[in-house]
């Protein structure tokens, strides 16, 4: 045991392919969330380009229907997620003083396992057909006799393996803020976003095994002939939108509560004060947590179920107006009386306020059970969601990016570009979901493709689809912005925005070993109770030496290529392949449990020369 | 709970300290764990026909053989169990309102 | 962090960081689990009624066979127990021995089922018959796979030991394969009470 391999030095793609730093594998979901959320993104504009003018033919029937579904799927589970967990991977271990993630292995498994599952449901496109069947995918309408190509067995099996890449992931953060916290960082002193990254974890631990096993039940009934939602043989439809809704409603929360996080350290920087009432802030993060599990039902308030059911959802729902309007005022009262700077991430998190309300105002409304049989399945449904997810979760992930570029690249992301970026991106956003409230009250239906002339709907549809091509524009001019950045010599300052949390005392970007000596936390705010110390950075609670770390590993992209051909397998009931495929995955757990990593050392030679003129 | 930190990675090396259950606890554990068992199949056997009574005593005896076995067997009432706990309660309090859903789905 | 002291501390799986993490990362994995068999569980109380023409529970389910696989699982997580107990003294023979008791026993389970499953489709209860085929063996059937994981894992790790003997890496992993065998075995509790004895109660 005592021997340690020398130093490995990969370079290039094999350095990617092996990585398993936290602040590497951060960067690669950023990329590839990034991409498949520009995916998704083109698929929303050509959608709004077909209802730009009544009975339009640009993308009609099933076309639309494959566009619809993939636009959902995508941007939920391959564009969101990913983009949370690279800013969990690359700033959560930071804010907590840990050295790396409790499972680096896992981490890099995860990321693979995601990237391998996106790509397996994008290539339906190149194979007879995307899923049609609505990202909730309810049977029967998924099922073989509504659904007959391939296109929802690439649902089902890609969402398969990109969900357990998601579970592990979950498990790997919780482990992680539970046990690696630096000396003094106790709970109620770690910052918002690694509280918000703690309950995200636990929701996504306690809600994708439910998603796994309505994925596994349509899985069997598409390829094994299995009956569970063919209701000639006993099968029961409802069945399958309990199972999606039970994980379908906390998957919103394991969506905003970062992005809430994000906010709430973004506006206490930018306010110079510390976070306006932090434990009730923490309070609100569980209580949603919680609750988020207790409200499945009120996405099937026209299901049938009775009106005691009804009842009960609804006012559960209606709950959690309580700790989000907490976590609101907050954020209010935090910039009251501060120092406030308009930073394009500030902007954001700005902008995110009265926007997020505007999402949670529509949602408490859809909760009035008997009102809600008005607004199902019309465009108002999707004005609200898209307020509290493109206006909720994607200003607080733009906000996050901005905020964390530096030590993420270890370059700042330029200031007046990102302006634009912002106000383009607002703009377009009202202009797209604003009219759609009302297209929903007047009574267009969600879902379809194209609607006739003289309704009314003309305008709105017009301004809805001009606002898409902004919020384009805005996305566009993000992408710029980072291009710019990356040709840019100027390197960034360790603690840029004279921020309040521990991930600022180390320099930009992070070192391989994040803190060259374990820090010693003082309070909330570490960094921020060492400034106003007058110290020049944090104390160290251990003395410099030489630094173990886990070793790079091929195994978690072998794996999750082992997966990849075995989804293959099944969605083309081809048995061979796979179990080609689940024999690579074999090998490759059987070889992570044989062969024991002994890592390597980082020594202080190395250490003293990369935080050499380090400025605070 | 609180903080685990690198400095405190070193327990004593003293060996023998038993696991606060000594093996006569573990198989008076298991001779409850095979009790319970008999009885609910006794009880499925011999009183089968009453079903208002027999399925909440078979899921009683369930329950309580779960917990016996989490707490004697998994150690879940040792000390530096508090996440385990929280786990395992959280995922029971969010799986039961889905089981209960099944149930009603039964009914319906 | 690995460090090698020669003695080897009295609970060796939580002796390393590395060791405390896969302990905790575990439970918590089985807190998920807890949600995957509750979602089964969930399933086929939904659809236990839904025999449509097929033969029902009462007719199929044969206690005798249940009971034997029950008293095979209960033994082995027992075994399992002694396991971990001479693992904490370091007896490596010991742990052998009960280690292996604990996978042939789980083997044993794992054959019953396999008569049980083809008794069963020569009865016309398949997987394809109706939904409560469906949701029988789904359920049932992902509780063996996890048992046929379990030997399969646990084999492996005496083949560890054999070989690498009991060390801070070598401990924490048979920790957590007893921990994952008690769940497998609780899982069971529920499936012969909710599958099987109610299945015989009736309708």
């Amino acid at each position: 045991m005592a021997q340690h391999a020398a130093r490995p030095r990969n370079t290039g793609l094999k350095d990617w392919l092996t990585t398993v730093d936290h602040k590497k594998i951060g960067i690669l979901y950023l990329v590839a969330g990034g991409f498949f959320f520009l995916l998704g993104g083109i698929e929303a504009v050509l959608m709004r380009l077909q209802l730009m003018y009544p009975e339009s033919n640009l993308f009609v029937g099933a076309t639309f229907n494959e566009l619809l579904t993939m636009h959902g799927t995508t941007m939920i589970f391959l564009a969101a997620m990913p983009i949370i967990f690279a800013l969990m991977n690359a700033i959560v271990p930071l804010q907590i003083g840990a050295r790396d993630v409790a499972f680096p292995f896992v981490n890099s498994l995860g990321f693979w396992l995601f990237f391998f599952g996106g790509t397996l449901l994008n290539l339906s496109w190149f194979l007879g057909g995307a899923p049609d069947a609505g990202w909730t995918a309810y049977p029967p309408l998924s099922g073989t006799t509504y659904s007959s190509t391939h296109g929802v067995s690439f649902y089902v099996l890609g969402l398969q393996i990109a969900g357990l890449g998601t579970l592990i992931g979950g498990i790997n953060f919780l482990v992680t803020i539970i046990n690696m916290r630096a000396p003094g960082m106790t709970f109620m002193r770690m910052p918002l976003f690694t509280w918000s990254a703690f309950i995200t974890s636990a929701l996504i631990l306690f809600a994708f095994p439910a998603i796994t096993v309505g994925l596994v039940l349509l899985m069997f009934d598409r390829i094994f002939g299995a009956n569970f939602f063919e209701v000639a043989n006993g099968g029961n439809v409802v069945l399958w939108q309990h199972l999606f809704w039970i994980f379908g409603h906390p998957e919103v929360y394991i969506l905003i509560l970062p992005a809430f996080g994000i906010i709430s350290e973004v506006v206490a920087t930018f306010s110079k004060k510390r976070l306006f009432g932090y434990s009730a802030m923490v309070f609100a993060t569980i209580v949603i947590g919680f609750l988020g599990f207790m409200v499945w039902a009120h996405h099937m308030f026209t299901v049938g179920m009775g009106p005691v059911a009804n009842a009960l959802f609804s006012i559960a729902t209606m709950l959690i107006a309580v700790p989000t309007g907490i976590k609101i005022f907050n954020w209010l009262l935090t910039m009251w009386g501060g120092q406030i700077r308009f930073t394009t991430a500030n902007l954001f998190a700005v902008g995110f306020i009265p926007t997020f309300v505007i999402g949670g105002m529509t949602g408490v409304m859809l909760a009035v059970a008997p009102a809600d049989f008005q607004y199902h399945d019309s465009y108002f449904v999707v004005a609200h969601f898209h307020y509290v997810i493109v206006g909720g979760m994607a200003f607080g992930l733009f906000s996050g990016c901005y905020y964390w570029w530096p030590k993420m690249f270890g370059k700042m992301l330029n200031e007046t570009i990102g302006k634009w970026n912002f106000w383009l991106f607002f703009i377009g956003f009202h202009l797209t979901f604003f009219p759609q409230h009302f297209l929903g009250l007047t009574g267009m239906p969600r879902r379809v493709y194209t609607y006739m002339a003289g309704q009314g709907w003309e305008m709105g549809n017009m301004i809805s689809t001009i606002g898409a091509l902004v919020m384009t524009l805005g996305t566009a001019v993000f992408l710029w912005n980072a291009f710019v950045t990356s040709r840019k010599a100027e390197k960034a300052p360790a603690d840029p925005w004279d921020a309040r949390t521990l991930e600022w005392a180390i320099p930009s970007p992070a070192p391989e070993y994040n803190f060259a000596q374990t820090p010693r936390v003082r309070g909330l705010d570490a960094l921020w109770v060492e400034k106003m110390a007058g110290n020049k950075g944090m104390t160290p609670a251990e003395p410099l030496g030489p630094i173990h770390m886990p070793s790079p590993s091929i195994l978690p992209f072998l794996m999750s290529v082992g997966f990849f051909i075995a989804g293959f397998g099944f969605i083309y009931h081809q048995t061979i392949v796979s179990v080609v495929g689940l024999l690579v995955v074999f090998y490759g757990m059987f070889a992570r449990s044989l062969f024991d990593d002994h890592g390597f050392h980082i020594e202080v030679d190395e250490i003293k020369e990369t935080e050499k003129g380090v400025k605070l | 709970m609180g903080n685990i930190n690198l400095e405190n990675a070193h327990p004593q090396p003293k060996i023998n300290k038993s696991h606060g259950i000594g093996v006569k606890g573990h198989l008076v554990a298991f001779a409850l764990s095979i009790v319970l068992t008999a009885l609910a199949f006794i009880g499925v056997i011999y009183f089968g026909d009453d079903r208002s009574f027999v399925i909440p005593y078979i899921i009683g005896l369930g329950i309580v053989q779960a917990l016996a076995q989490l707490f004697i067997w998994m150690h879940m009432s040792e000390k530096g169990h508090l996440f385990p706990l929280v786990g395992m309660v959280s995922g029971v309090v969010v799986i039961l309102p889905v089981i209960l859903m099944g149930l009603y789905l039964c009914w319906w | 962090m690995i460090h090698d002291h020669g003695v080897l501390p009295a609970e060796p799986e939580k002796a390393t960081l590395e060791g405390r993490n896969k302990v905790l990362g575990f439970w918590l994995f089985l807190g998920g689990e807890t949600v995957l068999f509750g979602s089964l569980f969930a399933t086929y109380l939904a659809l236990k009624e839904s025999f449509v023409g097929g033969p029902s529970p009462e007719e199929l389910f044969d206690l005798k066979i249940v009971a034997l696989a029950t008293i095979l699982l209960l033994t082995s997580s027992l075994t399992s127990v002694f396991g971990v107990m001479a693992m904490h003294k370091h007896n490596t023979k010991l742990m052998q021995l009960w280690f292996g008791i604990t996978v042939i026993l789980g083997a044993g389970f794992l054959g019953l089922e396999v008569y049980e499953f083809y008794h069963y489709y020569h009865e016309g209860h398949t997987l394809t018959s109706n939904a409560f085929g469906s949701a029988f063996y789904t359920l049932v059937g992902f509780h063996g796979g996890h048992v046929a994981f379990g030997v399969t894992w646990i084999a492996l790790l005496q083949a560890q030991l054999a070989k690498k003997g009991l060390t801070v890496v070598t401990a924490p992993k048979f920790y957590v394969a007893a921990l994952y065998w008690h769940f497998v075995d609780l899982v069971w509790v529920f499936i012969f009470t909710v599958v099987y004895l109610m299945g015989k109660v009736g309708a």
